[in-house]
C-alpha cells in the first residue's frame, strides 16, 4: 500500500520517486510518499502528483494508492494522474482509495469508475446533487439522514 | 513490476520528475496530463449568462446593463428550474463552444444586429433544451443557487 500524505499524517515510511522501483519489487510493503510543501491552489501539488501515477502506472502492479482530499488532484475537472489510474491501471491490480468531503465538480471518471463508495452524512443540496449519478433518489435520502460517523456503502 | 531494465527504469524516473518539476518530459511522450471526459467543460451551468455575443469588446455602462437586462428575461422565460447533472451540463456547455467555434465567421456575416439575434436565438434554445434535461423534481432553490459555487479544491 502507498500513501499519498500530502499532509503528513500517517505513519509508516516515506519513499520519494527515485525509491518507487525498489519498492515496487518487494512482495508486500506499506509506504507514504509525501510531497513537497507548497502553498495552496497553485498547481505543484497536482503535477507531483502527476508524477507519482505516472511511475505507479507504469511500474507497479497489484497495490493500493490511498489517495485524500482528491479534489486537491483533479482542479478545474481535470483527470490528471488519479484518472489515468482508475482509468488503465486496473488491469495491473492497482487499485485507489480516494476521499473527498466536497463531492462537487469532480471529474466523472471518479463516480463512473469507482466500484464501492462509502458516503458518510451529506445535506448540501450541491453534494447529494452532485452524487445523483451514482446514487439512486432513496440512497440520496439515507446520506443525508445519517448520524455522525454512520456510512452508506454503494456497490456498482 | 514490469519487466524493464536500469536505464528504462532511470530514463522513466527522470521523466516523473520532469513532470513533477513542471518541466517537458525529456522522451516523446506526455503522459497524464488529459482532461479526459469534462474536456471544455466550464463551471457555468446552464442557467448562467452563456458567453457574451460581444465578447472582448468595450461595453457601455447602459450597454452591460441592456445586456444583463436581456439575459435575465431570457433565462426567466427559457431558463432551465435547476442545475443539470454534471455530465449533461459538460456535454451542454462543450456543444455550445463547439457550434460558436464553427459559425462565428457565418455569423459575423450577418451583421452586428445579425449576430446578435443568432447568439440570443442559440441561447434562449440552448436554455430550453437545458431546461427539458432537467430533472423538475430537484428544483430547489438552493440546490440551483449551490450547484453555481465556482469549481475549487478545498
Amino acid at each position: 500500500m502507498l500513501v499519498w500524505d500530502w499532509r503528513g499524517e500517517y505513519p509508516g515510511p516515506v519513499v520519494g520517486l527515485r525509491d518507487l522501483p525498489a519498492l515496487f519489487s518487494r512482495r508486500s510493503f506499506r509506504a507514504r510518499y509525501c510531497p513537497v510543501k507548497r502553498p495552496p491552489g497553485g498547481p505543484g501539488l497536482i503535477q507531483e502528483f502527476n508524477a507519482l501515477a505516472y511511475v505507479v502506472a507504469e511500474l507497479g502492479r497489484d497495490l493500493l494508492l490511498v489517495a485524500d482530499e482528491v479534489k486537491l488532484l483533479v482542479e478545474n475537472g481535470e483527470e490528471n494522474g488519479v484518472g489515468w489510474l482508475l482509468r488503465y491501471a486496473r488491469p495491473q491490480g492497482i487499485g485507489i482509495a480516494w476521499a473527498t468531503q466536497t463531492p462537487t465538480c469532480l471529474p466523472s471518471v471518479l463516480l463512473g469508475e469507482t466500484r464501492t463508495l462509502y458516503v458518510f452524512h451529506l445535506d448540501h443540496p450541491a453534494h447529494l446533487s452532485a452524487l445523483r449519478t451514482a446514487l439512486t433518489p432513496e440512497e440520496l435520502r439515507r446520506v443525508a439522514a445519517l448520524p455522525p460517523h454512520h456510512y452508506l456503502t454503494v456497490r456498482k | 513490476m514490469l519487466a524493464r531494465t536500469p536505464e528504462e527504469i532511470n530514463d522513466l524516473i527522470a521523466e516523473a520528475e520532469a513532470i513533477r518539476d513542471g518541466q517537458d518530459p525529456p522522451g516523446d511522450s506526455t503522459p497524464l496530463h488529459t482532461p479526459g471526459g469534462d474536456e471544455g467543460a466550464d463551471p457555468k451551468t446552464p442557467g448562467e449568462s452563456a458567453p457574451s455575443p460581444s465578447a472582448g469588446q468595450d461595453f457601455s455602462e447602459l450597454g452591460t446593463l441592456l445586456v444583463c437586462l436581456t439575459d435575465g428575461v431570457l433565462c426567466h422565460f427559457f431558463g432551465p428550474q435547476a442545475a443539470m447533472r454534471g455530465e449533461l451540463r459538460a456535454q451542454t456547455v462543450t456543444a455550445w463552444a463547439r457550434v460558436l467555434e464553427k459559425y462565428a465567421p457565418v455569423v459575423q456575416q450577418a451583421g452586428p444586429l445579425g449576430t446578435l439575434a443568432v447568439c440570443y436565438g442559440t441561447h434562449a434554445v440552448l436554455m430550453l433544451a437545458a431546461g427539458q434535461w432537467t430533472d423538475p423534481l430537484s428544483a430547489r432553490s438552493g440546490e440551483a443557487e449551490a450547484a453555481k459555487q465556482p469549481c475549487s479544491a478545498s
